[in-house]
């Protein structure tokens, strides 16, 4: 639908830009305007960057938290992981030395230092049958 | 040193806005500052518009910039930031109109100024002004902001839409009403006058 009524009709703008009152030439003071706009605004805006200085320092402060808290996860000593390699036969912790001396078959030593974690795998070492 | 002084594209001027907006999101008060600056004086003609009155309108427009800088999170990414805030504004100054209209309070609009002329010239112009004056008086609120707003102002008929709240068509029927009235006074005075 062409839109003849959105069309302007310069004598009429004209004779009423006449007849009323231009808002521009109201005397306004436009800086004093602009003052107190952005007086009115301080608060807020001061409100806005403190929340923002506070978003900036806590997601890095709970990015870190979460790298800490999963390093310390990993290396908890009690980590039920069947296939950890430094987890002996007998499930005591074992140094590399004990596993050495320990009498198993190579497959058996092969899997315990690789932490191989199939049960699987385990059963087979704990039925002797060698590889993993 | 600056390079060559290439003119701002409207889409550039778009986008500019739109890094002023997100600045001003994050409590930047140098881009809540330029907005003012940008935006304060259309705001401020069209709450005139509405008022009919300076202080009214500086106050409506004070309070129209701090309405929109609250609400500044729901602001749309991607729109036009002029049209949303005066959309405020011109709420604004609906609603103290009509608290003003309740008080009967309603002031009279400030006085023109005149150019030079011959006296009988500016008998016939102060009179065309003045019928006009008075047809204007007599439309009804709504016909009357959108006439001034699209024939004065020089908003569109999408614009006054948004900021008076209306649906397009109602501001063209609105549009249609207004301008038969005046332009019969135009046409009286015409006739009598030649």
């Amino acid at each position: 639908m062409t839109d003849e009524l959105f069309r302007r009709d310069p004598e009429l703008g004209a004779a009423l830009a006449e007849a009323t009152a231009d808002p521009t030439n109201e005397g306004v003071d436009w800086a004093e305007l602009r003052r107190a706009i952005n007086a009115r605004a301080s608060l807020e805006l001061t409100r806005r960057r403190a929340r923002r200085r506070r978003v900036l320092i806590a997601i890095p402060a709970s990015l870190a938290a979460g790298i800490a808290l999963f390093v310390l996860v990993s290396r908890a000593p009690g980590r039920s992981d069947l296939g950890a390699p430094a987890n002996s036969v007998a499930g005591t912790e074992t140094s590399i030395d004990e596993l050495l001396d320990a009498n198993v078959s190579d497959g058996q030593f092969r899997a315990l230092l690789s932490g191989a974690d199939e049960a699987n795998d385990l059963l087979s070492i704990a039925a002797g049958e060698g590889q993993p | 040193m600056k390079a060559s002084a290439r003119p701002v594209t409207a889409r550039e001027a778009d986008q500019d806005e739109a890094r002023l907006v997100e600045a001003v999101k994050a409590g930047n008060a140098a881009a809540f500052d330029e907005l003012a600056g940008r935006h304060m004086r259309r705001a401020f003609g069209v709450a005139y518009r509405l008022l009919g009155q300076r202080q009214d309108a500086e106050d409506v427009v004070q309070e129209g910039f701090l309405a929109a800088l609250l609400k500044i999170d729901s602001f749309e990414r991607g729109r036009p930031f002029g049209p949303w805030l005066l959309r405020i504004v011109a709420n604004r100054a609906i609603n103290l109109r009509k608290a003003r209209a309740l008080r009967h309070a309603d002031p009279i609009p400030d006085g023109m100024a005149s150019g030079g002329e011959s006296p009988a010239e500016a008998a016939q112009r102060s009179e065309l002004r003045r019928e006009l004056q008075n047809a204007l008086e007599q439309l009804p609120d709504e016909q009357r902001w959108v006439v001034e707003l699209f024939e004065i102002d020089g908003f569109t008929g999408p614009e006054i839409a948004e900021m008076l709240e209306m649906a397009e068509g109602t501001v063209r029927w609105h549009l249609h009403g207004a301008r038969q009235t005046l332009r019969t006074v135009l046409a009286h005075f015409d006739v009598r006058t030649r």
